[in-house]
């Protein structure tokens, strides 16, 4: 148990008042996430990022932008989707913190967005290019997802939330766990970090 | 104090101020344009145990909470609704742990100002109201209007009101601390009433609860959007003043504390000495000048982001 010295006690107290603002317990928005690596015929060719959002906000983000309310959305629904609850998340680099081979490669775009729901719940689906050549040398690229302005925990899904898609030709072993080095928030948030390598098979 | 007990002290309370900017919601195109720049510190392994812990309680809450409100929707059993006001009241009382809901400047208000414990208990019960009053109001009246299209109408409209709450709050710091320094310079400046309230006394702790109040809850909104997706307006209007209670239960807790430390502190110090007189008058200048400088630094966070 911790003990606090007498003549502190006032002090402890007195941060007590602040601390609980500073800790910022409560994020606003929930997704569950699902990285699939995805290689082409030189090398890895980018991330499809899947998200999978609490069913609070994806009722606001429903009644906003399902205009006929048939609880799927149209091309034109995706379309409105992207431009008012997605593409401002570019001044985010879309919560994607990647590195390659120690480099930082930050994304500024993203292709193939679409948005769907099921179950109540809004889908996010899109591609984030890093194209990185393979060679006979180990390549090492790494993907962390979170949002460190914490108003969205990002967690993952239980069931594979790491997937790689690649041919043959390539080698490749993933790590999944967490980065104490990027913590964040007071090191209370610790993201969850997909580590990879690979190269031509030999 | 040790140099490095004080500039930790400093850290956290500057850390308090700068981490509660961060409301904005990056998804929305009316939002954000760039991460704010937040103190980053490192907690003790315990705060962050049981912070992390109150975090994912506080998940299971919101969860359960949509999933009642989804099962209240189908049918109406009145055990449902009763578990639903329960997680109400503790979503409510775990929800305004988080950063904002007013808990700094109501600590500050009362470290600056010697007020009988009740008040303490009214002012945190009578934000809380205000700050979910505020989002049924904002809500209610955007979708008598737009229909559709809430969230970016609501971030812009949260902004506007923020601007106004925080040049409030500044505006109350920067008389509270006039004030304090023209009763500094009195000869007889009363340095102890036992906490009694008079009219100034009583003006000032209503207006630091309206300025802090009128800023809507992010958290009520949410739960009304989501009611009003389910075409339950009513229900969601029943569980965010359910919530209020449990919020107003945390603040008025905080408030508690800062004016048990003040009467701690105070018991302390002998009457009538001069001590006693150079320590409250400065503890009421540092309370007025926290009040002053959360309202400046939110109000200059706003303004920024609203530039940019």
């Amino acid at each position: 148990m911790m003990r606090i010295p007498g003549n502190k006690k006032g002090l402890f107290l007195f941060l007590l008042l602040f601390v609980p603002s500073a800790l910022q317990s409560h994020p606003h928005i929930f997704i569950d996430n699902g990285i699939t690596i995805v290689f082409d015929e030189n090398g890895l060719a980018g991330f499809r990022i899947n998200w999978v959002f609490d069913k609070v906000f994806s009722a606001a983000i429903i009644n906003d932008y399902d205009r006929n309310s048939d609880k799927s959305f149209s091309r034109g629904e995706i379309e409105a989707v992207k431009d008012g609850a997605f593409s401002n998340l570019k001044n985010f680099h879309y919560f994607c913190d990647i590195a390659i081979d120690g480099s930082i490669f930050q994304v500024q775009y993203v292709t193939d967005f679409v948005a769907a729901i099921e179950q109540s719940r809004i889908i996010y689906n899109f591609f984030v290019p890093c194209h990185v050549r393979a060679t006979p040398e180990y390549k090492t690229v790494t993907i962390a997802v979170y949002d460190a302005t914490y108003f969205t925990e990002i967690t993952y899904e239980d069931q594979n939330p790491v997937v790689i898609e690649k041919p043959d030709q390539f080698e490749c072993n993933c790590e999944f766990g967490k980065n104490e080095k990027k913590a964040y928030w007071g090191g209370q948030i610790i993201p969850i970090e997909a580590r990879f390598r690979f190269r031509k098979r030999q | 104090m040790s140099g490095r007990a004080a500039a930790i002290v400093f850290a956290i309370i500057l850390a308090s101020f700068v981490s509660a900017s961060a409301q904005d919601n990056p998804f929305l195109s009316a939002g954000p344009k760039e991460k704010k720049n937040v103190l980053e510190l490192e907690y003790p392994t315990i705060l962050k145990k049981i912070i992390s812990g109150l975090r994912t309680f506080q998940r299971n809450l919101y969860e359960k909470m949509a999933d009642l409100v989804e099962t209240v929707q189908d049918s109406k059993k009145l055990s449902i609704i009763f578990i639903l006001i329960g997680i109400s009241f503790f979503y409510g009382v775990v929800h305004a742990l988080g950063p904002g809901h007013g808990k700094s400047i109501a600590a500050s208000y009362f470290l600056s100002t010697e007020v009988p414990l009740t008040r303490g208990l009214l002012m945190g019960g009578l934000i809380a109201l205000l700050h979910a009053g505020s989002a049924i109001v904002v809500v209610v009246t955007l979708y008598f209007i737009l229909r559709h299209s809430y969230l970016c109408s609501l971030e812009n409209i949260n902004r506007v009101i923020r601007i106004v709450s925080h040049t409030l709050i500044a505006s109350i710091g920067l008389l509270m601390f006039i004030a304090a320094i023209r009763d500094g310079r009195k000869k007889q400046f009363p340095i102890h009433n036992g906490g009694t309230m008079n009219s100034t006394k009583r003006r000032s702790l209503f207006s630091v609860a309206l300025a802090v109040g009128i800023v809507p809850c992010p958290g009520a909104i949410l739960i009304l959007l989501f009611c009003l997706s389910m075409g339950i307006l009513t229900t969601g209007v029943f569980l965010v003043l359910v919530m209020a209670i449990g919020m107003g239960l945390t603040i008025s807790a905080v408030g508690a504390t800062a004016i048990l430390a003040r009467q701690g502190f105070s018991k302390f110090l002998p009457e009538n000495s001069k001590t006693r007189r150079v320590l409250l008058t400065g503890l009421r200048l540092f309370g007025s000048l926290l009040i002053f400088f959360i309202g400046g630094i939110f109000l200059l966070g706003n303004l920024l982001s609203s530039i940019g």
